[in-house]
């Protein structure tokens, strides 16, 4: 199995690719498999396309409800930052189906997001603003008899971009533990994933209805592989980061997971034929799916050309003479190709593909996902013990010397304005005290250097007496211990550090594509881009959305 | 305020970090706080009055005094179990006797703290009431049992002999945290259905803390913070 030093990297994180582990994928699968009803129940929309409307989920023992708010919005106002005040569209997961009551609480509440107060039956917050560029081509098309343009549709791929979604306890809203046993929402960010997915439901019924009324005569609907393409976009900045940091034993299992599945394929002995034509057509399809991947990052763009240059060389190789499928352990030989002779880029989405293969292997793994699991401190742990642990799990942390402020250059906090999070300079913007407690490598590397005014048979709990500010750390360390994959093996607050390589990581497990890096800090995506609409769930083949390409012109 | 259990947990993490609390002690707190109010029991009251105890030097840190009694650092005062929790955690398994804590300034926090944090074994608070020589709470291996007039599993087991001694009597929390299974249930449930009741000075005296935690907004801050820019039309 690849190790924690080489998957928790950030310059591997930030390559990362949704897989058939990533929790869209998991929810659309449920959804097929229960044979979920997915239908609008109130559509009170003004011609504009402003007022309110309904959808009601029904799974086989629950149905929930996605609430929209649609109204209007200044130019000045569409922003995606935390910082914004109103939006397009606000959206509430409810649980269960509303009374007229709750339409009406909801209908003051949701609109001020942040500032509103919710309670346990509603699930999940969200908001969402149009991509004027394409929610505004799709309409007047539409409204004029013809199809968009499908290379608009690649170019930007969503009608509206989420820039949050808002569970677990937010501002009143159900707490996750009232929801675990659930089995739809068992898994990690299932109702998230479902409000999502309801939303991209919405947006498209949305421009439909906004195009009918502004020429019922010529209106044409949207073609259902046009409306296949295009997913939901979300914008997502620094406060995806710090949970990868609070919450090593869930990352551990989700990166752990993913390693098995790797695993599991990379040993198999011999591909079966028709596992080496799925690889064949999937390799096909992503190359496709790379071709449309759009971005303005130039940097990010370069990696994108060396991408599709490294899978023609990859399918040139798996058809040439030397083709590794028919020979012993094919899928290995594969995967150190791509380590070997191709970009890192290429090496992760080998693994996507890789895992794609073996359903039966890989799915029932989706049940390993989840955790509560929260380590005690073990004060009893003598100090050797806690040096041991640090020099062998934390070696990496080392790299960085924090008298040289190049390590130092950052620190991360949460602004007054809405509670933003943000990226401060340390030596020449105030508020550095109030950092949140994510630099990591400092504070190991503080707590080892305090580790030799200690005997090494001390107890921990005697240090931790002493100076209770290690306390964090100290329990941190014995964490990783446990759990070696849940930490994220970079110096957060150096110069030169890419949050964006931990967003995109925890963004592909989310199951997100078409990653759009608008800075270090900040990126849009894609999600359920190909996934099935809701009246395709009940068929077969409701799972083979991954790597989406854009649909063929008629 | 309604809360859900996670506000009652972050409020209180922001407001202990705000108010100086070192990292680790705080999250103990909100842990201890968010196990606590999922019974239906007042977390939030229970740790701003610890939190002003501290900072108001009622209740300061803790000091061993003969090997297994938990004195207050400074005499004539308090212990505060914002401490003291992470101690007795810590020591659990090093101390061979029931640990003896002194005069620590909220008992049932300090329960909340080691029977949230540890997993099996008895812990035992008493503590001396007008009504009653042995009123408190215990955490035995059946879960957690309210001493008085009633008693019922609480939660999981927890791990080592704790006994507390108070001279003086620590505020009533309220009669209604003496129940029966029936009743524990049923708080359980309207917890998960309506959410922690905080009262509005105790999430006044919390914001105000947490707020010390937030960096005032700036022009480079707004701009170049979060590294997105403020317009998004495309």
């Amino acid at each position: 199995m690849r190790l924690p030093s080489e998957v928790m990297r950030p310059e591997r994180m930030g390559a990362a690719f949704p897989t058939r582990l990533s929790f869209m994928r998991s929810l659309v699968r449920r959804l097929h498999r229960e044979q979920w009803k997915i239908e609008p129940t109130a559509f009170d929309l003004d011609d504009r396309g402003y007022g309110h409307a309904i959808y009601a989920a029904r799974g086989p023992h629950r149905t929930y409800s996605l609430m929209v708010f649609s109204n209007p919005l200044r130019e000045d106002q569409r922003t995606d930052r935390v910082i914004a005040e109103s939006w397009d569209a606000c959206f509430v997961l409810f649980d269960g189906l509303p009374t007229s009551a709750e339409v009406k609480r909801l209908a003051v509440q949701a609109p001020r997001q942040e500032g509103g107060r919710f309670c346990p039956s509603d699930l999940i917050l969200s908001r969402a603003n149009r991509s004027v560029r394409l929610y505004e081509h799709v309409r007047d098309a539409l409204a004029e008899g013809r199809q968009p343009d499908i290379a608009r549709l690649a170019e930007v791929g969503y009608l509206m971009r989420t820039t949050a979604v808002y569970g677990n306890g937010k501002f009143g809203t159900c707490d996750r533990e009232r929801l675990t046993d659930r089995p739809e929402f068992a898994g990690p960010f299932q109702a998230e994933m479902l409000i999502v997915y309801l939303i991209r439901c919405f947006t498209l019924d949305h421009v439909e209805h906004v195009a009918r009324c502004q020429s019922p005569d010529t209106f044409v609907p949207m073609a259902s592989e046009n409306k296949r393409f295009l997913g939901i976009g979300n914008a997502t900045g620094l406060g995806m980061a710090p949970f990868l940091i609070t919450h090593p034993e869930l990352i551990h299992y989700w990166a752990n997971t993913r390693e098995i599945a790797l695993q599991k394929v990379r040993s198999m002995q011999w591909a079966q034929g028709r596992v080496r034509q799925r690889f064949h057509e999937l390799l096909q399809r992503v190359m496709g799916h790379v071709a449309d991947w759009c971005v303005a990052d130039e940097a990010q763009r370069r990696r994108i050309d060396e991408l599709s240059s490294d899978l023609v060389r990859l399918c040139a190789w798996v058809d040439g003479e030397t083709s590794p499928l028919e020979r012993e352990t094919p899928w290995n030989a594969v995967y150190c190709w791509a380590v070997t002779e191709a970009s890192i880029e290429c090496q992760e989405l080998v693994v996507s593909l890789l895992i794609e293969l073996y359903p039966g292997e890989v799915d029932p793994l989706e049940e390993c996902l989840a955790t509560d699991a929260r380590t005690p401190l073990d004060g009893s742990m003598q100090i050797e013990t806690l040096r041991n642990i640090i020099e062998q799990v934390y070696a990496w942390t080392f790299e960085s010397d924090f008298n040289d402020r190049a390590s130092n250059t950052y620190f991360w906090y949460y602004s007054e304005d809405k509670m933003e999070p943000r990226l401060g300079f340390r030596d020449n913007e105030v508020g550095a005290e109030c950092e949140m407690p994510i630099a990591v490598a400092r504070d190991v590397q503080r707590l080892y250097q305090c580790l030799s005014s200690f005997s090494a048979v001390t107890p921990v709990a005697t240090l931790l007496m002493q100076y209770p500010a290690h306390r964090h750390t100290v329990g941190r360390v014995q964490t990783i211990a446990q759990y070696p994959y849940g930490e994220v093996q970079a110096n957060l607050i150096a110069l030169g550090s890419r949050p964006i390589d931990l967003l995109r990581w925890k963004l592909a497990f989310f199951g997100a594509s078409k990653f759009d890096p608008k800075s270090n800090l900040w990126t849009r995506i894609t999600l359920y881009q190909g996934a099935p609409l809701p009246a395709d769930l009940p068929q077969l083949d409701a799972d083979d959305w991954c790597f989406p390409v854009r649909p063929r012109v008629a | 305020m309604q809360a859900s259990l996670a506000e009652a947990e972050s409020l209180v993490l922001k407001a202990a970090v705000g108010a100086g609390l070192e990292p680790g002690l705080a999250s103990l707190s909100a842990r201890a706080t968010r196990w606590l109010c999922q019974y239906g029991l007042p977390g939030t009251r229970l740790v701003v009055r610890a939190l002003t105890n501290w900072l108001e030097r009622r209740s300061v840190g803790v000091k061993w005094t003969g090997g297994t009694k938990l004195s207050a650092v400074t005499e004539n005062q308090m212990v505060s179990v914002l401490y003291a929790g992470a101690v007795v955690i810590d020591h659990r398994s090093l101390v061979r006797a029931p640990i003896t804590v002194t005069s620590p300034d909220e008992p049932l926090l300090l329960l909340a703290m080691v029977a949230h944090a540890i997993g099996d074994g008895p812990v035992e608070i008493t503590w001396p009431d007008s009504s009653s020589n042995r009123q408190g709470l215990q955490v035995d291996n059946d879960g957690c049992t309210f001493l008085g007039e009633g008693y019922g599993p609480l939660h999981r087991s927890g791990t080592l002999d704790l006994c507390l001694t108070c001279d003086w009597n620590p505020p009533a929390v309220t009669g209604s945290v003496l129940w029966n299974d029936a009743a524990l249930v049923h708080r359980q449930e309207s917890v998960y259905k309506n959410g922690v009741e905080i009262e509005r000075a105790e999430l006044l005296f919390l914001d105000q803390w947490g707020a010390k935690t937030l960096i005032p907004d700036s022009d480079i801050s707004r701009e170049k913070g979060a590294g997105a820019g403020r317009i998004d039309t495309d």
